[in-house]
Parts: C-alpha cells; structure tokens; sequence
C-alpha cells in the first residue's frame, strides 16, 4: 500500500522542530498505544494491561503550565517511565531512540541539535535531520506544522 | 520577572540601536563595543521595569498557575513573551494523580485557543526567580560580568550593518557628528608625518601641529581620525586602544606586501596522516602557516630556529609561540612597535604584519649578528608596552662545516657540506647556510614558473641532503629547513608526504630514508 507523506514545502533544516504527530498513527490506522505499551516500565505494562482502553488526562506542561489532554497510558509513560534509569539508555534502533526522547520531554517539539543533546549515544544532528527527513516517516515524528 | 535566558537570547532590535545613536549623539564622545554593552543594558533594564510597571496598573492581570480565574478575565502569559489573553471557559481537571485543579480556556488576539491550569499551587511558574538570580539579571554590573562580552560583539555587528556609524580602532561613532575635515587638512596631516619620516604620530599630535579646529576636542579628533583612516595615503598602525599614524608611501615595501619568500599557496594534505610526533614537531617548530595547536605557549620567553623565508626576508613568524609577545590591534592590518636589542638594548622600528602572519624589521639585525638559516633566536617581552626583546647567542666567529645550499652553473641547488663562519649558536639539524642568496632567488622563480609540484621537490632535497650523512638519513625538521630554502611550504604538507608514500622509510625517531626502488 502506498504510503502517501505529507510533505512540507519549507526543507527541515537542523533548526527545525520536530514532534510526534499523533495524527499520523490515527491516519496509518497503526496502534500507537500497542507501541506505547511496550515502552511502559514494569510495572505500569501490568497496571494498563487492558491498553486498548486509556481515558483522558489533563497532563500540565512543568514550563509553561500549558493543558494538554493526552492519554492515560501516555501521561504515565511521559511522567513516569521515561525518567526511569534505562528508558534512554536501551539499545534500541535510533528513530526509537529519538522516538523516546520526544516522550520523555512531554512531546515537546525538539530540534534535531537539541534531540542529539538529549540523547544517550553519540548521534550527530545531521544524522537525525537526515533519518527524519527521509523517504519514510518513522514513527509519526515529523516537523511541527508552523 | 526577567526571563532566566533573557541576556544569552538578546537580539539587538531597532529600538535598541536607537537608544545606542541617541547616547552617542548625547554625550559626543566614540564609544567602544563594551563600553556601548553597559549603554544597551542599561537601556534594557529600564524597558523591562518599565514594562513590569505597566503590567501592574494595566488591566491585565499575570497569569500564575496557582491563580483562579473567572471568564471574561484578561490574563498576561509571562511564558508566552507577556502575550495578553481572555479567560472564555473553565474546567475542572481529570488527573488521578495530581491534587484537584482546573483548567481555564485562553483566547488569544489571533484567535487561537489554549488551555491552561488554574488553582495549581505546585508549578515553577509560581515561584519567581529566586530573589538573588533576579537582582543578578537587572544588575548592570553582574549582567555585564557575565555576558558583556557577548553583548559587546553583537553590538558590533549589529553597528557595522548599519551606515549611521562610523568605526575607528575600535570606537563607535554617529556618521551625523562628524565635523568636516577638507582636503587641505589632509595635505598638512601628510606633510608632519613626512617631517616625521612617515610616523607614528596621535592623531593630538597631528591635530596640533596643522592647527586643526577644535571646539569640541574629542568630536574633531575622531573627525580627523576617521578622515586619515578613509583616506589610502594613510595607515593606522597603533596597538589594540591607541590610534598611532603613518603614512603609507614611506611603509617599508615588505610591510605593505607580502616578500617573496613567505608567499604560500595553501596546498592541500591529508592532517590525519600526521602521526603524534610530527604533529608535536609542527607545534615546536611554531611556522605560522600551520594551524594553531591546542596548547598555549607555557612560557613568557620563546626560542625560534630561523628559516631561510624569514632569515631572507628580515622577518619571523607570527605564531601560536610569538603572537602573544607582540601588540596587536582591533581593526590595524599592520602594528608599529619597537624591537630592542638583548644584548646592546639598541632600538629599532618592527612591523607586526596581522594579515601575513609575520613580524618586520630584522634585515639589518640579522646581517649585523651574522645569522643564518638554522640559527636560534630568543623573544622575550619588553620593559615598556610596545617592546619586544630579541637575542641571538652570539659568540667569536668560527669556521664550522655546515649544511650549505649553492646554486650550479646549470641553475640547479646544490646542498653540500662547506666550512663557513659562524657567529652564533644554531640548530644541527635545520642549519643551511646560504652564501649567495640572489643566485638561490633565481632559483624561487624558476620553481615558482615551473610549478614544480612538491613532492618532486622533497624527493629529490632528501635524496640530496641524504648525500650529506654517512647513514643516509635525514630528519624531518631538516628536510623542512631544506625545502624552505626552495619554496615556502609549512611543515604539515612536507610531514603528510613521508607519512603516506612509500618511498620514504621511516627509520625512527622522525629520521627518513628515501627507498630509490621504491620510487
């Protein structure tokens, strides 16, 4: 099946944000949260083991106190796994990587300089524009619509 | 409230260069980058408090998290740059894991929506900044302590993109003050600096000797200043903070050009060939066409090997272990200061050369000392600003057999052992001695004509001066010396050639032999 990409006509550059658009795993009827639920700690894989059903919560930007209503499963991912020793430290692929970056900083929208900075492995920036930005969109992340 | 990144993300606005023209005009007096830094924060500062003091009486009311609000209430978002919004909804929060707070809808001047929380007492928006850091950011002193330097360069940016300003060594001024300087002015400014066999003079000397108008003194020296500089026949050349004269016809000729034997056409090399030890050699041997090592000279004395470039040119380098005795300038391509003498104190003028990356005036010195390439010399700083100390060890002339470069009948060098007289202390391994330099001048143009490409010259300068040693072996800082007499080439090319053809064996401690069979 084709995988028609949204493309912006402005070419990312290593200023631009990214973020994870959510509206992408709706669109590619993928189940973020089956994904989601593998990148739980422990113990919150047995609290959402039924993680077809999450409600709504109101997560609140630690910055700038902004709302933003997101899933169960994803607010204690955001505020809970993600800060756990190994979540940035596994082994995994580097869109993964750059993937949980994003997650553990609330989905903030992120340049790929500051996402090199983030992360725990060396990446350079270009590397992550280049990956981002190529043929396939991995993992929904995708520069911020301005 | 000043945000905590409010100086590192400061962008020199309109406003801003404006407040800067109005104290320029105001106090009539240039200014440099970081004197401009204190104008600029203290314009800032001013802004910032006067902000905060409208945000207080104007109807708006500073949105913090802990805050309740009702619809209809106009909120200021310090986060959101002090953007202004009205409160249309409110409510209540769904988070099981947080106290019970509410959520208020902001509607914004472009239309758009955001939400926010309300009755949130534990959020960092509601503690501002910790009284200390607060005081630190609207202190003039402190801001400047910390990001003066940084303010002071964009500044300068911003004021070199802009044509109301004018720039001498270093100071800013508005073009409007300028008082007129006519071309009769000028021609007296040449005249007294040709009395005073082409400079240095002040532009207070200048200013008094041509009886220049001076009603407000500062403005007509900075006129005048900025008239000698715009004009070609003259050329400031004074230290970093002074603006010193000279007249440009009576530059000595190697000061206005590079001289022949230090022209470099960059070639390119490998860098990372360069092993450890040549790498450490290029650093010692300080040639200031190689790039700067990461180590700072660690001491206030440095010792230099001549090369026949300089030794032929009356000049040394200006390098990473040299530049840090000589005055430099903010904007001079060229600098007056004054060599002295070691061991007699005589003084004499040099030439700090910013652009080609050398220092002047040594012709005469080293043909008075008896120096020759390979012969050591010592810089030290001087007792007065401006000085610098220089030494060769001198001693009774003797008759030594030195590595020496002729030039045959057929035009080709010769590099052979010869007895000479020598007057002073020199290295074994990179002395050439050169007695007929103009005959080794021809040779420079016929490798410059000929385009002789590198390589072929280091192979056939080490097959040469391997002649010279019962082993056949030939330092690397020798083969450098060498080729230096026939071309001027930095270190990094030469060292890049032995460590990747392999013809050139290495057979320790940065001694090469050249594999004839190999070539």
């Amino acid at each position: 099946m084709s995988q028609g990409k949204h493309r912006s006509l402005v070419k990312p550059t290593l200023d631009t944000p990214f973020h994870i658009d959510f509206r992408w795993w709706q669109s590619h009827a993928r189940d973020w949260r089956f994904y989601m639920h593998r990148l739980l700690c422990p113990e919150h894989q047995a609290q959402f083991a039924d993680w077809q059903n999450t409600t709504l919560v109101d997560w609140v930007d630690p910055e700038t106190a902004e709302v933003r209503q997101v899933e169960g499963m994803q607010y204690v991912l955001m505020t809970h796994c993600a800060h756990q020793p190994d979540f940035l430290e596994a082994h995994v692929p580097l869109v993964d990587a750059i993937f949980r970056v994003l997650v553990a900083h609330g989905n903030r929208p992120m340049t790929p300089v500051e996402i090199a900075e983030h992360l725990k492995r060396p990446a350079r920036p270009q590397v992550i524009l280049r990956t981002l930005t190529g043929r396939r969109d991995y993992l929904g992340i995708r520069p911020v619509e301005q | 409230m000043i945000r905590d990144t409010y100086w590192e993300d400061l962008t020199i606005t309109d406003e801003d260069i404006e407040a800067l023209y109005t104290h320029l005009l105001e106090t009539e007096t240039p200014m440099t980058p970081e004197e401009l830094a204190e104008v600029l924060v203290n314009f800032r500062l001013a802004e910032e408090r006067r902000k905060l003091e409208q945000q207080r009486v104007g109807d708006a009311t500073l949105y913090l998290p802990k805050g309740h609000y009702q619809p209809g209430e106009r909120l200021v978002f310090p986060a959101r740059h002090w953007e202004e919004g009205e409160v249309v909804a409110v409510r209540e929060a769904h988070n099981p894991t947080m106290p019970p707070f509410k959520v208020i809808r902001v509607r914004f001047s472009d239309g758009s929506e955001r939400e926010f929380a309300a009755g949130l007492e534990e959020h960092p928006l509601n503690n501002p900044l910790p009284a200390s850091k607060a005081e630190a950011l609207m202190n003039t002193a402190k801001v400047l302590a910390v990001y003066g330097g940084s303010l002071a360069e964009r500044i300068a940016e911003a004021l070199a993109a802009n044509d109301e300003f004018v720039r001498i060594a270093g100071r800013w001024f508005p073009r409007a003050l300028l008082s007129e300087v006519h071309v009769g002015h000028l021609n007296l400014a040449e005249a007294v600096l040709d009395m005073a066999h082409g400079g240095p003079l002040s532009t207070v000397e200048i200013m008094r000797q041509i009886d220049f108008p001076a009603d407000s003194p500062k403005l007509a020296e900075f006129s005048l200043a900025y008239a000698l500089q715009e004009s070609e026949k003259f050329d400031e050349v004074g230290p970093a903070g002074e603006v010193l004269w000279f007249l440009r016809s009576m530059e000595p000729r190697w000061v206005q050009e590079t001289p022949p034997t230090l022209r470099y056409r960059p070639l390119e090399y490998d860098r990372d060939a360069l092993t450890p030890e040549m790498l450490a050699l290029e650093a010692e041997l300080g040639d200031e066409l190689s790039p700067d090592p990461t180590e700072p000279p660690s001491s206030s004395k440095t010792e230099l090997r001549l090369i026949y470039p300089h030794w032929r040119a009356g000049t040394l380098p200006l390098s990473h272990k040299t530049r840090f005795l000589f005055p430099t300038a903010y904007e001079a391509p060229r600098v007056r200061f004054t060599w002295v003498d070691g061991q007699t104190g005589e003084e004499f003028p040099g030439w700090v050369v910013r652009p080609g990356k050398y220092v002047y005036g040594l012709e005469k010195w080293y043909e008075k000392k008896g120096l020759i390439p390979g012969s050591l010399v010592a810089l030290k700083p001087g007792k007065a600003s401006g000085q610098v100390i220089i030494e060769a060890y001198t001693h009774h002339p003797k008759r030594d057999w030195v590595r020496s470069l002729l030039v045959g009948r057929d035009g080709e060098p010769v590099f052979a052992m010869l007895k000479q007289t020598v007057t002073a202390e020199f290295d074994e391994r990179m002395v050439v001695a050169v007695p007929a330099p103009e005959a080794v001048d021809a040779v420079w143009q016929k490798v410059a004509k000929e385009r002789t490409p590198l390589e072929k010259l280091v192979v056939s300068v080490l097959r040469e001066l391997a002649k010279l040693t019962p082993q056949g072996h030939v330092h690397a800082m020798g083969l450098y010396a060498a080729v230096n007499t026939l071309r001027r080439c930095p270190p990094g090319p030469i060292f890049a050639l032995l460590a990747t053809r392999p013809w050139f064996i290495h057979v320790g401690d940065l001694h090469f032999r050249l594999d004839e069979s190999a070539n």
